[in-house]
């Protein structure tokens, strides 16, 4: 049976929702792509962008087929306030993930939650010198993709 | 790995719902109706227990228990309610019949009273998850057709901290209903 990896799950996911799509576009990944100079890929720092990348400190069920982990979101915007503002929209879109169905590279992935995990961060990328928002997160989403159950 | 059913982790908290009692279950595709009232917003642990130790009955001849029987048993729900509406804190302590609305000064009010009575209000209760079935990304609903507030709330109020509002409904034996069917029942879709 194929293993779902969560972290795609979990950006699909946001991925697939109108309200983080209006506002980061194409920009979502698991790792930004500002300084990309000279690429056509390159984001815009000006506009909204979302990244969401594995974060340790989730417990393992290892009697269990799930994946328990966290995540970080980190939500990046032209200014503090677009960065907060797709925060919040995040915020909206794991409150409502319960048994979440979303299709992956390696089959449809269950998200059973996505739960905010203590307070966000707000500040400057050091690096990219973009506004920040950033929030951890955890899930539990099944291992295996629910077209391969027999 | 044919074992694997997925959808069969009962995950997330649920919607509850309140009725008069003698309201009947609603069908599980649809939203439930003007007379539910639901109870909410809920924080923390939800609990759906069932109770009822069994007696063992033992003789000489054997040296396990031979016999049991269930002399008692008890159907509970218990959550925390933390909005303290007086809709929601009527249905917990007495009935939404004890609020009334008028004036205090000129200022609209709400007045409920704090004595509880004797009697408590019978209820319908229904305790329902969207995504609940253990069959698939379907609703499931645990309807009880006869149940009381047993709460004793405490709202405690500090600098920095939420009242909340600890609930408990108990089940009571529905002579209506099938013997079977006397303290509820869950509905799961399957398709």
């Amino acid at each position: 049976m194929r293993l779902i990896n969560p972290n795609e799950a979990i950006l699909k996911l946001f991925a697939s929702m109108p309200t983080i799509t209006n506002l980061v576009g194409v920009q979502i990944a698991q790792q930004h792509k500002f300084a990309q100079e000279g690429s056509p890929n390159i984001w815009d720092k000006t506009q909204c962008a979302l990244t969401v990348r594995p974060d340790p400190g989730g417990s393992s069920e290892r009697d269990q087929p799930n994946w328990q982990g966290r995540v970080q979101l980190t939500c990046w915007g032209g200014t503090p306030a677009e960065a907060m503002r797709l925060f919040m929209e995040a915020a909206q879109v794991c409150d409502g993930v319960r048994k979440a169905t979303v299709l992956t590279s390696t089959g449809t992935a269950l998200i059973y939650f996505l739960a905010l995990d203590g307070s966000q961060e707000a500040g400057m990328d050091a690096d990219t010198k973009v506004d920040v928002v950033i929030q951890t997160a955890r899930y539990r989403v099944f291992k295996h993709a629910l077209e391969d159950l027999t | 790995m044919s074992a694997m059913a997925p959808f069969a982790e009962l995950i997330g908290p649920a919607l509850i719902y309140v009725a008069a009692y003698g309201t009947p279950e609603p069908a599980i595709d649809a939203a439930p109706g003007a007379s539910w009232y639901r109870l909410g917003a809920t924080d923390g642990d939800q609990t759906f227990k069932n109770t009822g130790a069994h007696t063992f009955f033992r003789d000489n001849e054997h040296t396990g228990p031979v016999s049991a029987r269930r002399p008692e048993e008890d159907v509970m729900v218990e959550f925390t309610l933390v909005h303290a509406t007086l809709e929601n804190l009527a249905r917990v302590m007495h009935d939404i019949s004890k609020v009334t609305t008028t004036t205090s000064g000129a200022a609209a009010v709400k007045r409920m009273p704090n004595k509880r009575g004797q009697v408590p209000t019978e209820y319908a209760l229904l305790v329902r998850g969207e995504t609940d079935s253990p069959y698939g990304a379907y609703p499931a609903q645990n309807y009880i057709p006869r149940c009381i507030s047993d709460a004793e709330p405490e709202l405690t109020r500090g600098k920095d901290s939420r009242a909340e509002i600890a609930c408990s409904f108990v089940a009571l034996e529905d002579d209506a209903q099938s013997e079977d069917d006397r303290l509820g029942w869950s509905t799961v879709q399957t398709s």
